[in-house]
């Protein structure tokens, strides 16, 4: 009987380690080639060399990448944060015609194909005139995050008590203020994530950077991509690596965060 | 009528309670009506308790006195002044609620200060003044705390403070002792009638608890479906109900149906099969009108059929709940009427199931005619 159980226990643990590894495996093998000497990519590296970092954060055209997609993740974490939100307290409080048809609105870019987005909106923004700006672009990668948002943001409003708001304007203050300084703070942990992951889903998108920005001016994805296509040489690995490290570093600090909240 | 209603109530505090009246208050949401034309009116310094059972418009009335809910109809007049249209957070009002809705990311002092940092106050006097009246509920050396590490007794006390603090002339509170067990809500309740009587607010509170509302209030609204049942004092609420529905609520009652035969002077006649019992009516009454006669357990009385009574109706002993500090008898009368008796436990005399032809009885003043 024990004997059966601890089989099955065992196979499982073995099936679930072989799927992180298969999950894990990409990252790993990039993380690992960063580091090589060679002038290829190497696996496994013969080597260890830092020499692939020299030539990322050396090169004027890969910091320019670097630049332009923190700067627009940065902002589309701005914007799709005020817009969701916005977005969210009006599905979750309030009760108002074509609600049920808003929401699938919002939500649509989901399940929608990116490219289909990114073919409407480059003929879009050729027609408005403002392809390749640094706006342009926020507002696509809006599109595609504002979604995250409203899912996280909506979650936590509908169990945020609303009587600290009403505590809040039996106190004095104004229906603005009481969202500011009671709302707004208690659903801290929500808007953290769902900043995160707007910042994210900007940060690692590649289909609607190819078809709006410019080529002077390219997402670190989109370097990567012209890189790869052109020479593929060791350094799109320390760009991935780097990549990855930010992503980690975000959620830690959000995760982080979140605890502290918590205890607070 | 109402002897504790209006006992003298100079406020000692700064603050003077306001007066309250609603007129024809209504609330409809889509088909549903929660709440369907209130008119009260309320003097300064009072203590009015809205019971009612769930679902009979208590907070939504409440809500809407605080600008939570705006109405479908009627007129909110506070201190005389129309505050119908006026946002909540203009029309300075205390509310204290059912979960306490302290917030949880500020400390003790900064949630009772809250209200005063809203009005513009510095820091220093918000720290006085929210010290001051963390004493008011015996909180003081609390302020730094935050409300998670406080317990239930405790929150409920920093949320009266929160209310309080800015001296509201009216204060709503919306069953704020239902989440605390039986013996610290009996304390809070005084506590509550202790700072209602030092400040000379006038209070509206809302509970579900009838003892909580007896205990309390100087006037209580019963509410029904949306409508004030009754509004008397807690006195005139127990002893003279104006309907069945009040008498029901607020204790236990017996109710028994016959006709009017006769009514003179505050004294009607009514036939009850066999029977003819006489009881208090100080309203006339048509003869052959249907009357229901309403006795509290605690004024019924089980003798033997040789006692003097004015009402004595011969009936069979059914059962028996030992309390304690009494006994409740459940007699069937011949016509199969149950009846619930309440004896106290003085430890003397026979008990019922000892008594041969056992009577169930009362006099004309322990008994009410009730018409609707």
């Amino acid at each position: 009987m024990t004997r059966r159980i601890n089989l099955g226990n065992l196979a499982l643990s073995v099936f679930s380690i072989l799927i992180l590894l298969i999950l894990i495996a990409p990252i790993l093998i990039i993380f690992m080639v960063s580091f090589t000497p060679t002038e290829m990519l190497h696996f496994p590296p013969p080597g260890f060399s830092l020499r692939w970092y020299e030539a990322y954060f050396s090169d004027p055209k890969w910091m320019t990448a670097t630049r332009v997609s923190f700067v627009v993740a940065a902002l589309t974490a701005v914007f799709s944060l005020v817009i969701g939100f916005a977005i969210s307290v009006a599905l979750v409080r309030y009760r108002f015609f074509g609600k049920a048809g808003l929401r699938m609105l919002v939500m649509s870019p989901m399940i929608l194909p990116k490219i289909i987005i990114a073919v409407g909106l480059y003929f879009l923004y050729v027609k408005l005139r403002i392809l390749g700006t640094t706006g342009a672009l926020v507002m696509a990668h809006s599109i595609i995050a504002i979604p995250y948002v409203v899912m996280i943001i909506t979650a936590s409003l509908y169990s945020f008590d609303r009587r600290l708001e009403w505590a809040a304007r039996s106190l004095g203050a104004s229906p603005l203020r009481a969202v500011w300084l009671i709302t707004i703070p208690n659903l801290k942990p929500a808007i953290l994530g769902g900043g995160l992951f707007a910042f994210v889903a900007s940060f690692d998108d590649i289909i609607l950077s190819l078809f709006l920005t410019k080529l002077t001016e390219p997402t670190l994805p989109r370097q990567i991509w012209v890189n790869v296509q052109q020479t593929i040489d060791p350094t799109i690995a320390a760009v991935s690596t780097f990549m990855t490290v930010v992503s980690v570093l975000g959620l830690w600090l959000v995760a982080l965060a979140q605890r502290g909240l918590k205890k607070g | 009528m109402a002897p504790h209603a209006t006992a003298a109530r100079a406020p000692a505090g700064e603050v003077q309670g306001a007066s309250l009246s609603l007129h024809g208050l209504c609330k409809d949401y889509g088909t549903a009506n929660a709440v369907r034309g209130i008119d009260l009116d309320l003097a300064p310094g009072r203590f009015l308790t809205l019971l009612g059972p769930s679902g009979s418009g208590k907070t939504t009335t409440l809500m809407m006195i605080a600008g939570f809910i705006d109405p479908s109809a009627g007129e909110i007049r506070i201190n005389g002044r129309d505050v119908t249209e006026l946002p909540a957070h203009k029309r300075d009002i205390g509310m204290v609620f059912q979960n306490y809705a302290l917030f949880p990311h500020l400390t003790v002092q900064d949630n009772v200060g809250f209200a005063l940092t809203m009005r513009g106050i510095n820091k220093r006097q918000m720290q006085a003044q929210a010290q001051e009246f963390l004493t008011l509920v015996g909180l003081a050396g609390f302020e730094k705390r935050y409300p998670h590490q406080l317990s239930g007794g405790q929150q409920q006390r920093v949320a009266l403070a929160r209310a309080l603090v800015f001296s509201p002339s009216l204060v709503l509170m919306d069953e704020p002792l239902g989440a605390l067990d039986r013996r610290l809500r009996l304390q809070m309740q005084e506590e509550i009638k202790r700072i209602h009587d030092e400040l000379g607010l006038t209070v509206v509170y809302v509970t579900h608890d009838q003892e909580e509302a007896l205990t309390m209030s100087d006037d209580i609204a019963v509410m029904e479906d949306g409508v004030i049942a009754s509004f008397a004092s807690p006195r005139d609420t127990y002893e003279a109900p104006g309907n069945r529905f009040t008498a029901k609520f607020i204790g236990e009652s017996n109710f028994l149906i016959g006709f009017c035969e006769d009514w003179q002077a505050g004294v009607a006649s009514v036939r009850l099969g066999e029977q003819l019992l006489r009881v208090a009516a100080p309203q006339p009454l048509a003869r052959g009108q249907e009357v229901t006669v309403f006795v509290r357990p605690e004024r019924l009385r089980l003798t033997d059929s040789t006692a003097e009574m004015a009402n004595a109706l011969p009936c069979e002993l059914i059962s028996e709940i030992y309390l304690g500090e009494s006994c409740i008898y459940t007699v069937r009368l011949s016509d199969g009427t149950h009846l619930k008796v309440r004896r106290p436990n003085r430890g003397v005399g026979v008990t019922p199931d000892l008594i041969p032809d056992l009577v169930v009885g009362f006099e004309p003043e322990n008994g009410r005619i009730l018409t609707s």
